[in-house]
């Protein structure tokens, strides 16, 4: 049940979300957005359209793995997903980043540390097949760094070394807690109980090869750049001036990784410079106390609501579902607290890329995400969070005070949908920032614009022509949405625009 | 072991930030006077329950559980024999005979009328899109049918029902069905080993929730005393009824918690609650039974219906799951952990992580950090609007306001109990604090261990109130719990006065001197 939908003059919405819309009217389509990394299990132009049509708001490209080509194959089928099938899925390309991690383990999946084993850590590169018990590492001053009697860490800990010895470029360490070795695996180092940071704190945040994965997705027109290992604004400010001279016409979001000690301490400033944030919990509880990374989420995700940026909450959600057809309960459970903050959106990782089950992990995700969203209309929980005020012009002021009276409106009223007519984006993500318990109905001019708000919580993006008078571009959009039995005569409306101050509330004719 | 926990470790960013207020479900009922926490307060107040299996039955492993945190020790009848549970029975006794300040709760738990596959002589390897049957007929196994335990299983189950197997790991189709065999295709296939657990989506077998085994593991229990039953897959208050009835004529004086687990369970939640002593979210066959995405919604009424009418509730199953064979948990199974303490459970379980993981004792550590570190971020409640007491009340009333004193003092709270009701009120009031019950009952220290935030302490009373008061609070600082200078809130109230006069309550906050 896919129609093609290009047609210039008219409306361009994604088919699934028309179908959600027509069998099941406005209010229970889903709200929180799902992105979905995609790798060897999920890089075909079928296997991509599963996922879209399982819901997959941003497909992510994660470019610690795989070549330019591959990357470049999988942009080029989203891209023509959307044109065909009239999908809006973003594309967001996730940076390595330069903090320290292992090697690729020259193809092998994994391979596993037992308890006592000594392995060979190195800076050297193997030329063909990697010896036994030896693991390459992706900093060149790790051998200076560490000293005998370092702990090394391997994923915050899913296997533990101790240093005792060090050859020139080879680092010997003892395996003091056994595991999985999996490759390009995170790696810190532990001295007298506290995180080593010395020269490796000193790495640039975007590394060489990462500007060029950077020029890489410019030319292929990404929509979400992440940066990984984010420590301050500084670098958030220095991307997206470079992006701004260089991407042509369409605007390239930035995300900032928080994933780091630093990023937690200057996450106010990250997160103003960001076009968004992702709660990388991998990473992140790496570097930090496990114990500390539920509160961290929770305080990530509310900066981000306070600051109208997007917030995506990631890794581990499901992470058993790369081997078993079923969540454990305690994944089940941390998705939905996900879901109740609030978060725009919720990511899969190797479950999708390199899982046994991507389509039924994604399920997941959504069959959660619809039932707490559900229970809380059902509760009648609006949010009512105080939002602080954050435009700095007068205009910017009135468009906050506009969405914020639209949202408790809309709550107020029940009405079916908030419709935003918005050229840039903004005023839409400020209706979103409420979370009104409807959905809301974004329309814009550019399909770039349309993918990008495609990240946010509860925008369903539409692509229109609109003009400078809102009861045309009204009645214009009333019939066309009615033609296509989206909307019915007699729902409740409530519009807003960035053209024009002011809100309407109005019945379908 | 695990080193997660270390202060040294935790990043600045924290310690200048303070905690966050995450009482996302309870900040509506809570209102905060400060940003002020509880972080003061090192104890633990969620009490953690492991199942005793092969990986932690040894004398020392129970001896290393308890010293990382165990408050319960759970015998799982499904596995084991009487013999290998009484060895473990005695160790932990032995362990509680050795402290008057620790105590290990026993809890028994049945097996329930489980429905399992039958045994197969190797791995039979299931695809998708394959048929697959299975008969009432005993000791069947072919290449494409195997044995079910249950003989109605053909009678329960319709055509278009999707059988799990062990939670869903596999899932199959029903398609067809004769008066012994049910026919299925597979839709998602994998390994199908020797006596799996079935269960049927939305229904629950109908089976009697005490089975003959069950029963005599019953009265298993009541030779050795055990302070919990868990009772599975109970449907309705009339099998708690039954168990009461039956512990009464034998006179025995044990807790019964049912396991919520089934689909008909649900249905008669209110009924069921108000009858039993305490509940288990058991969440694999609840999962199972009902859609998985409804698990978390349940999980949160289960806890507040409990918390309601004071009775204990333990979150459990797949809490620590991947650390069965890892030594680290994923991001989602602590996120899991800090849901269920900032729900204000009582307890937290691990089943198979202790009773036949790898990594047990890491598991127990783990859940302890997390806990405290959660518990240290819950909001302090310091005022006493929309308050829950009533004056008809008075034990109730005492409890709140008491607990409302102590967490304006951050004091600990003491309370002398015969019986154990005035802790068990304190615990609903969940004060930032902990709570020592001294009781010179040991059956009530053990049932004590259970409950979120009491610490029970063993005490001969004598005859002289403040004789009393003194020897506990030397107690207390000799254990190095209370410190010079720190304020304590002592409650004396409650149905059975100890040293005071029926018509009186008291709440007597002390400072402590040296030498008490």
């Amino acid at each position: 049940a896919t129609a093609v939908t290009t047609d210039t003059s008219g409306i361009e919405v994604d088919t699934v979300t028309e179908a959600e819309l027509k069998e099941n009217g406005f209010r229970s389509t889903r709200r929180t957005k799902l992105i979905c990394t995609i790798g060897p299990a999920t890089c075909g132009f079928e296997q991509l359209e599963a996922l879209a049509v399982g819901g997959m708001n941003v497909a992510r490209l994660n470019m610690c793995h795989g070549t330019r080509d591959w990357h470049r194959g999988v942009i080029r089928s989203v891209r023509r997903l959307n044109e065909e099938k009239g999908f809006a899925v973003a594309i967001m390309m996730d940076t390595e980043g330069s903090e320290i991690h292992m090697g690729d383990l020259g193809g092998e999946a994994s391979a596993k540390a037992e308890d006592g084993e000594v392995w060979t850590f190195t800076v050297r590169a193997f030329d063909s097949s990697r010896p036994e018990r030896t693991i390459s590492v992706s900093y060149d001053g790790f051998a200076e760094d560490v000293r005998v009697g370092d702990e090394l860490l391997v994923d915050g800990g899913m296997v533990r070394f101790e240093v005792i010895e060090k050859i020139g470029p080879d680092v010997k360490c003892l395996c003091t807690d056994p595991g999985l070795l999996l490759p390009r695996a995170n790696l810190t180092f532990w001295r007298d109980g506290s995180l080593v940071r010395e020269r490796n704190a000193m790495l640039p945040t975007i590394s060489s090869k990462d500007w060029l994965d950077i020029d890489f997705g410019i030319a292929e027109g990404v929509d979400f750049i992440a940066v990984s290992f984010v420590k301050s604004a500084e670098v958030i400010n220095h991307l997206k001036s470079y992006l701004a001279a260089r991407s042509r016409g369409g605007e390239i979001g930035v995300i900032a990784k928080i994933e780091s000690i630093d990023s937690l301490t200057n996450l106010e400033e990250i997160i103003l410079a960001s076009d968004g944030a992702m709660v990388a919990r991998g990473d992140l509880g790496a570097q930090i106390p496990l114990e500390q990374v539920p509160a961290a989420q929770q305080r990530i995700v509310q900066v981000c609501r306070a600051l109208n940026k997007p917030v995506i909450v990631a890794s581990q959600l499901l992470e058993s579902m790369i081997e078993y057809p079923t969540p454990t309960r305690a994944e089940v459970a941390d998705v939905s607290e996900a879901v109740r903050q609030r978060s725009d959106a919720l990511m899969l990782s190797g479950e999708s890329a390199m899982g046994q089950f991507p389509d039924k992990a994604l399920t997941v995700l959504r069959t959660v995400s619809l039932r707490i969203e559900r229970w809380w209309r059902e509760e009648k929980r609006h949010e009512s969070v105080p939002l602080q005020a954050i435009g700095s012009s007068f205009s910017d002021k009135i468009s906050e005070e506009i969405c914020n009276s639209a949202a408790k409106m809309a709550n107020n009223l029940g009405v079916d949908a908030v419709f935003v007519y918005t050229t840039s984006g903004h005023m839409a993500s400020l209706v979103s920032r409420c979370r009104p318990d409807c959905p809301i109905f974004a329309f814009t001019t550019t399909t770039s614009v349309r993918r990008r708000l495609n990240l946010q919580w509860g925008l369903i993006p539409f692509r229109l022509s609109f003009s400078d008078d809102m009861e045309s571009n009204l009645n214009k959009t009333f019939s066309l949405l009615k033609s296509r039995g989206m909307i019915k005569s007699g729902d409740l409306v409530i519009a807003v625009s960035d053209m024009l101050q002011s809100i309407q509330v109005m019945n379908v004719p | 072991s695990i080193k997660i926990s270390e202060d040294s470790r935790k990043p600045k960013a924290y310690a200048e930030n303070g905690a966050f207020d995450v009482g996302v479900l309870d900040s509506s009922s809570y209102r905060l006077a400060d940003s002020r926490t509880s972080s003061n307060d090192s104890r633990r107040k969620t009490k953690i329950v492991c199942t005793i299996g092969p990986s932690s039955s040894s004398r020392e492993m129970i001896w290393k559980l308890a010293e990382a945190g165990m408050n319960v020790a759970r015998l799982n009848m499904s596995h084991g024999d009487h013999a290998s549970h009484q060895i473990t029975i005695d160790l932990v006794k032995e362990y509680n005979s050795l402290f008057v300040d620790k105590a290990i709760a026993i809890m028994l738990d049945t097996k329930g009328p489980e429905v399992r596959s039958g045994d197969v002589p190797q791995p039979i390897f299931l695809e998708e899109g394959q048929e697959f049957n299975f008969t009432i007929k005993r000791g069947v196994s072919l290449k494409d049918t195997v044995s079910v335990n249950y003989d109605d299983f053909v009678n329960d189950v319709e055509v278009g029902d999707i059988l799990l197997v062990d939670g869903g790991m596999m899932s199959l189709a029903v398609k067809s069905k004769t008066s012994d065999l049910v026919k299925c295709v597979v839709i998602d296939g994998g390994e199908l080993q020797s006596r799996r657990h079935l269960n049927v989506r939305g229904k629950s077998a109908t089976l009697p929730s005490i089975t003959d085994k069950d029963w005599e593991d019953i009265k298993f229990g009541v030779d050795n005393q055990v302070d919990f039953y868990a009772v599975s897959f109970v449907k309705d208050a009339k099998v708690v009824h039954e168990l009461k009835n039956y512990l009464k004529t034998c006179s025995a004086d044990i807790s019964v918690i049912v396991k919520i687990e089934s689909a008909d369970s649900i249905k008669n939640l209110p009924s069921i609650i108000s009858a039993c002593d305490g509940a288990m979210v058991a969440r694999g066959d609840l999962g199972a039974e009902l859609p998985i995405e409804e698990v978390p919604l349940l999980q949160e009424e289960i806890i507040r219906r409990c918390r309601s009418i004071h009775k204990p509730v333990i979150v459990a199953t797949n809490m620590l799951e991947s650390m069965i064979n890892h030594p680290t948990p994923t991001r989602a199974e602590v996120s899991d952990i800090a849901i269920a303490v900032r729900e204000g459970a009582d307890a937290i379980m691990l089943s198979g992580e202790t009773a036949h993981g790898k990594f047990p004792l890491k598991a127990v550590n783990v859940m302890h950090t997390v806990a405290l570190r959660t518990e240290a971020s819950l909001p302090v409640r310091t005022s006493a609007s929309r308050t829950t007491a009533y004056k008809g009340h008075m034990g109730q009333m005492f409890a709140f306001h008491a607990s409302i004193m102590a967490n304006t003092l951050s004091s600990p709270l003491i309370v002398f109990t015969r019986t154990g009701s005035m802790a068990v009120l304190l615990s609903h009031y969940r004060p930032s604090a902990t709570i020592f019950a001294f009781t010179n009952q040991r059956r009530i220290m053990q049932r004590l261990a259970l409950y979120q935030g009491v610490m029970p302490i063993y005490m001969e009373f004598s005859d002289d109130a403040e004789d009393t008061y003194a020897r506990s609070l030397k107690l207390l600082q000799d254990e190095n719990m209370l410190k010079e200078g720190q304020h304590v809130t002592l409650v004396q109230s409650g149905s059975q006065p100890i040293w005071r006069e029926e018509s009186t309550h008291l709440i007597q906050v002390r400072k402590i001197k040296i030498g008490g």
